[in-house]
């Protein structure tokens, strides 16, 4: 048998550009402020009439 | 050693093309870029966008016809970080047909394949900007 060696040699040539880092995790917002409580007493609701001062009902 | 001719010389191309197109899994041939040694860390697999991935050889030399996308992971982007150092091209099975575990280099180094930086970020993009096969 004769063998002949065959100069098959494949060469690549390639060119690869990166495209820009990516970006880095944003940072979560921070919470919205929570409004200060009110620190004024609260003002209750009107009482209903049978109950204002001088209208009560009286039972035997 | 024998010499071949031009001729030869593309016909071999022409058939290492048509082998490389050859496959179902991906239907044509890809390039892989990969961590040194083709180890698990690959970055990036360039996939032509249809077949036949090559033109016909010329004067000893076959380019890609259309220059292939990045299409690793499910954002097209790397999807390791490290440094980019070996390749690989596969056929359509997913096959490796021609490999350097070196041959990865930056612009001007000479390497197979030369990367305006190495450096690559899991999520970073890349653009395959020229890419031939010849035979000397």
């Amino acid at each position: 048998m004769i063998r002949i060696p065959l100069p098959i040699r494949v060469v690549t040539k390639g060119r690869i550009t990166l495209g820009p880092p990516p970006a880095q995790a944003s940072q979560p917002e921070p919470p919205e402020e929570e409004p200060a409580p009110d620190t004024q007493r609260a003002i209750p609701p009107p009482l209903p009439p049978e109950a204002q001062p001088g209208n009560g009902v009286w039972q035997r | 050693m024998a010499t071949l001719s031009t001729a030869a010389k593309n016909a071999a191309l022409d058939a290492l093309a048509t082998r490389l197109d050859t496959g179902t899994t991906f239907g044509r041939a890809s390039i892989q870029i990969l961590t040194s040694g083709f180890a698990t860390g690959l970055f990036f697999n360039f996939l032509a966008t249809s077949s036949p991935t090559f033109n016909a050889a010329s004067g000893g030399s076959m380019s890609v016809r259309t220059l292939p996308n990045d299409w690793t992971g499910a954002s097209a982007d790397a999807i390791g970080t490290g440094v980019a150092a070996s390749y690989l091209i596969l056929d359509g099975n997913g096959a490796a047909l021609i490999s350097n575990a070196t041959g990865i280099g930056l612009t001007g180094s000479g390497a197979d394949i030369e990367m305006d930086n190495t450096n690559v970020r899991v999520g970073q993009g890349a653009i395959l900007d020229s890419f031939e096969l010849f035979i000397p």
